[in-house]
């Protein structure tokens, strides 16, 4: 194997392994290293199909690193739903027992409130930054301009604070 | 407590919120899963591109399943490492990709007949509105005045200044009382915000040199407040930090 395709597998490696785990990769997974064996034994057999040289190295790193990250994801769905049948069962069983204090309940409560009342592109832009998006990111998910993405999202702020103050409740930037 | 002597009775902020939004989506969850877009349809999605309708529906999946925002999220970094280790700077990249993985199918670019029509009769109706206006404007009518725009001079749009030059001008607006300037990072987050200034234009002082960072791209803008208390925001400019 080239020594380029190698170092660019080797850099690759860590994210590889720190993306699986944001996921929940677990350890019954199999190690991450085969992983990423089994990344370079397909680029390898690409190489010598192609007699050493493959024409878009980014699409084919690409296409062999999603598809190993794609069967992994898959792997990890089905886990996790077998899982959800067992935590779902518990969470049934431990419901009246949960000692939830009423103010954060209630805060709760106003909190999706406030959210679920903003409307369009407002709500999708503060919905998609709370669940860990940055802004660049909405903006060429949504093929939407930066400042658009930019306008939504602080027009969006100062309306969940608006919302959230007529509830008697303080916003802290 | 400063929020309590306003009048509130709880308080809140973003982290706080994001996890009460993650706990709710999660709740919400009757199995993991279920209705999701396949993994490949994400993949496919965030390296290429998808039509507007397959867009909205993803992205509205996305925004409240956070098991799918984390792959999507996982994708898009993986995506920009590749594309940062084989030397290509654009983490959207499409036409090679569609060869390579043999897809056949490209985003149609000969409008169909239903848009035809659509393009006829906007044009048919431009024209009209254009003659209207053309008739209105001979007689000599002032219908108010328009808000001025906020035109900033310094740095412009796309140019490359080295750290210790970086000063902010822009066009004065007549009546203004104030302006604020305020400099984000390339995931256009704030990093800085000058106080009140009363001239059009003001340097980056000496201790926010030291949050921006050499080869970063950065973006500014200026709010005016008015004399009425009204507010005006300029356009985003974008510029980056020589190396």
């Amino acid at each position: 194997m080239p020594e380029s395709i190698e170092s660019i597998l080797e850099a690759l490696a860590p994210h590889l392994r720190s993306e699986l785990n944001c996921l929940g990769y677990s350890a019954h997974s199999p190690d991450g290293d085969d992983l990423l064996q089994e990344i370079r034994i397909r680029i390898w057999k690409a190489l010598k199909d192609r007699e050493g040289e493959i024409q878009y190295l980014n699409a084919y790193v690409k296409k062999v690193v999603f598809s190993v990250f794609i069967n992994e994801v898959n792997r990890l769905r089905r886990e996790r739903q077998l899982i959800s049948v067992a935590e779902n069962r518990q969470r049934l069983e431990n419901e009246g027992k949960e000692d939830c204090s009423g103010s954060d309940e209630v805060l709760k409560k106003i909190i999706v409130e406030s959210l679920t009342a903003l409307r369009g592109a407002k709500r999708r832009v503060i919905e998609l930054r709370l669940e860990g998006f940055t802004l660049a990111e909405i903006a060429q998910l949504n093929d939407w301009s930066i400042s658009m993405t930019c306008n939504n999202y602080y027009r969006g702020i100062k309306e969940l604070k608006h919302g959230l103050a007529n509830k008697g409740i303080y916003y802290e930037d | 407590m400063d929020w309590q002597i306003k009048g509130f009775t709880m308080k809140t902020n973003q982290p706080q919120i994001a996890e009460v939004y993650r706990a709710y989506l999660v709740e919400r969850q009757v199995e993991p899963g279920v209705g999701c877009p396949a993994p490949e349809d994400l993949v496919q999605f965030a390296t290429q591109g998808a039509n507007r309708k397959a867009r909205a529906r993803i992205m509205e999946h996305v925004s409240n399943c956070p098991d799918c925002a984390l792959v999507l999220q996982s994708i898009l970094r993986l995506s920009g490492e590749i594309d940062k280790l084989t030397g290509k700077a654009e983490a959207f990249q499409r036409c090679p990709q569609d060869e390579v993985l043999g897809k056949r199918e490209r985003v149609r670019l000969i409008p169909g007949r239903r848009a035809a029509v659509a393009i006829l009769a906007g044009m048919i109706g431009l024209t009209i509105i254009t003659l209207s206006v053309i008739r209105i404007s001979d007689r000599p009518v002032i219908r108010g005045t328009a808000r001025p725009l906020i035109q900033l001079l310094s740095p412009k749009q796309g140019t490359t200044y080295p750290a210790e030059d970086i000063k902010f001008k822009w066009e004065a607006v007549p009546k203004a009382a104030r302006y604020t300037v305020e400099l984000f990072n390339r995931s256009l987050e704030k990093v800085w915000r000058s106080g009140p200034v009363s001239n059009a234009g003001t340097e980056l002082p000496a201790e926010a040199r030291g949050i921006i960072f050499e080869g970063e791209t950065y973006f500014w803008r200026v709010t005016v407040v008015l004399e009425d208390g009204a507010e005006l925001i300029s356009k985003l400019a974008e510029f980056s930090i020589r190396k």
